[in-house]
């Protein structure tokens, strides 16, 4: 089973414009910090490999501070080392939720690509949006190179993300509120809603994140029409049988009769159309086209638009002028999968 | 003698109640087979009024969508699930008309034949989370789930004139006590 670690990725993405900005890249013009895609090693305990690739010249010292998220890290250890490490002596300590690598070595070294792997240990198995540990601080030579001052590690969540179940917030540490209101990590969010989490660390810094719950998705759809008014103009005078010909049905204005339906929304819906004559009307019928084809519905996609057009048929039972001749349905539904 | 006048009354009390029973079998016929359902029967100028349970809709995007002469849109956004409390005689939905709609809208809630509840006009930026449940389906309804539809009629803001086209959804209605 491969563990997805994405969140590790980005956790250590979110500080790579530090890396950037800071020394790596101008004093050594290598790489900064890359974390690889981390490999499953074991399903039992289930343990992950995370490689950690730092680029660096003529280095004889080499410190990391690396924070592990204490709800899902149990255990972890340096595994893996460099060429580069073989006459060094290195060491990894673990801390409560604090990693650190320590690298020394008698005369200078230099790596391009995967440095060390973290060996995990973990209690759970992590989603995409939990993340497992985070990169405080970097040192080469006893000069700090990157430092983030963000300490705080989510599981549960990503920021942005729209959830159609109840949702689990758990941070390493401080405390937070939701949407203004006091939120204790590993209390259920039921309701549907837009919601704002803000984690506030033990030193004041702070960490906030957007998402939604729907858990009930709205149906949403545009239904428009053009001027729905029709004339019946009658057919051919017959002398021998003294009665019109059949007569037909136009729309008053260009373009009329037309009914469109929009999807608004990200289910898939089905749409029908139906045209229901009116009291004393009964022998006028109705029917769409689409492109030159009688239809009675549509499924439309999200962001997808069809548009019908009403046909009349039947003689009209007696003069008419301004009478309401049926009217117009369209039912909507979601399209069930299967 | 005797015999005739004591089986006349006899007589005219079978003739009656037989004649009741008549009309009690027509009235049964006609209430099965015959009786126009109760469906909601929009007025073609509803009642001025907007409804008082309309509230603002959250963060609305605004705009107008566009139509021509004669023509209508509206966006018909709500949750597929409703709920009704027997107890308060609530009925809690979703029901949104954007302010893109440029049509005022009243919606009503139907299982079958039954209107559950309707709303008077919601005008565009608004939308509506709770209705009241009409009498007879309070005595109707029992705890479970119902297929059910909510029905959209659209109203031309400044004419008050009912379009000629319906919007129907399909819903699922909740009872609890």
């Amino acid at each position: 089973m491969k563990c997805k670690v994405v969140a590790l990725c980005l956790c250590i993405l979110l500080l790579l414009p530090a890396f950037s900005v800071r020394s790596i890249a101008a004093e050594n013009s290598h790489d900064p910090l890359t974390v690889k895609e981390a490999t499953t090693v074991s399903t039992s305990p289930l343990t992950v490999d995370v490689p950690f690739a730092l680029s660096f010249a003529d280095a004889t010292g080499i410190n990391l501070n690396i924070r592990v998220n204490p709800h899902l890290v149990d255990t972890a250890k340096l595994v893996s080392p460099a060429a580069c490490l073989s006459n060094t002596l290195y060491t990894a300590n673990q801390t409560d939720d604090k990693v650190k690598v320590a690298i020394a070595s008698a005369s200078p070294i230099s790596n391009e690509g995967v440095l060390f792997s973290l060996r995990l240990t973990l209690k759970s198995t992590p989603t995409e949006e939990d993340e497992l540990c985070k990169l405080l601080q970097i040192k080469i030579n006893e000069r700090i190179i990157s430092q983030a001052t963000d300490r705080i590690l989510l599981t549960g969540v990503t920021n942005g993300a729209l959830y159609e179940r109840d949702v689990i917030v758990n941070f390493n540490e401080g405390t937070a509120t939701l949407n203004g209101a006091p939120y204790v990590g590993g209390t259920a969010i039921t309701e549907d809603g837009s919601y704002r989490l803000i984690v506030t660390d033990l030193s004041g810094k702070t960490r906030e994140i957007n998402f939604t719950v729907d858990k009930i998705p709205d149906i949403s759809v545009t239904v428009s029409w053009t001027n729905m008014s029709f004339v019946y103009s009658e057919g051919d005078w017959d002398p021998s049988s003294h009665t019109y010909g059949t007569g037909t049905w136009s729309p008053v204005s260009d373009g009329g009769g037309t009914v469109a339906v929009t999807n608004a929304c990200r289910l898939t819906v089905e749409t029908a159309f139906q045209y229901v004559e009116g009291a004393g009307n009964e022998g006028i019928s109705g029917s769409f086209l689409s492109d030159g084809e009688t239809v009675t519905g549509f499924v439309l996609s999200k962001n997808e638009s069809k548009s019908v057009v009403l046909t009349l048929s039947g003689v009209p039972s007696t003069e008419m002028n301004q009478e309401t001749l049926g009217v117009v349905t369209v039912t909507i539904s979601e399209k069930k999968e299967g | 003698m005797e015999k005739n006048f004591s089986n006349k009354p006899k007589w005219i009390i079978i003739a009656v109640l037989l004649l009741l029973l008549l009309v009690i079998v027509a009235v049964i016929i006609w209430a099965i087979f015959f009786r126009t359902p109760d469906i909601p029967l929009p007025p073609d100028y509803p009642p001025q009024e907007t409804d008082g349970n309309q509230q603002p809709i959250p963060n609305d995007q605004g705009g107008k969508l566009e139509s021509p002469t004669g023509g209508g849109a509206v966006n018909v956004t709500y949750e597929s699930v409703v709920t009704v409390d027997l107890s308060d005689k609530t009925v809690t939905l979703s029901y949104a008309n954007p302010s893109m709609s440029n049509q005022n809208v009243a919606i009503a809630i139907v299982i079958d034949d039954l209107t559950v509840a309707r709303s008077a006009l919601i005008t565009p930026g608004n939308m509506i989370k709770s209705l009241t449940l009409e009498d007879k389906a309070a005595k109707k309804l029992s705890v479970g789930g119902y297929d059910a539809e909510i029905i959209i009629y659209c109203y031309h803001p400044e004419t008050g004139e009912k379009a000629m086209v319906d919007t129907r959804g399909e819903v699922t209605v909740y009872v609890t006590e």
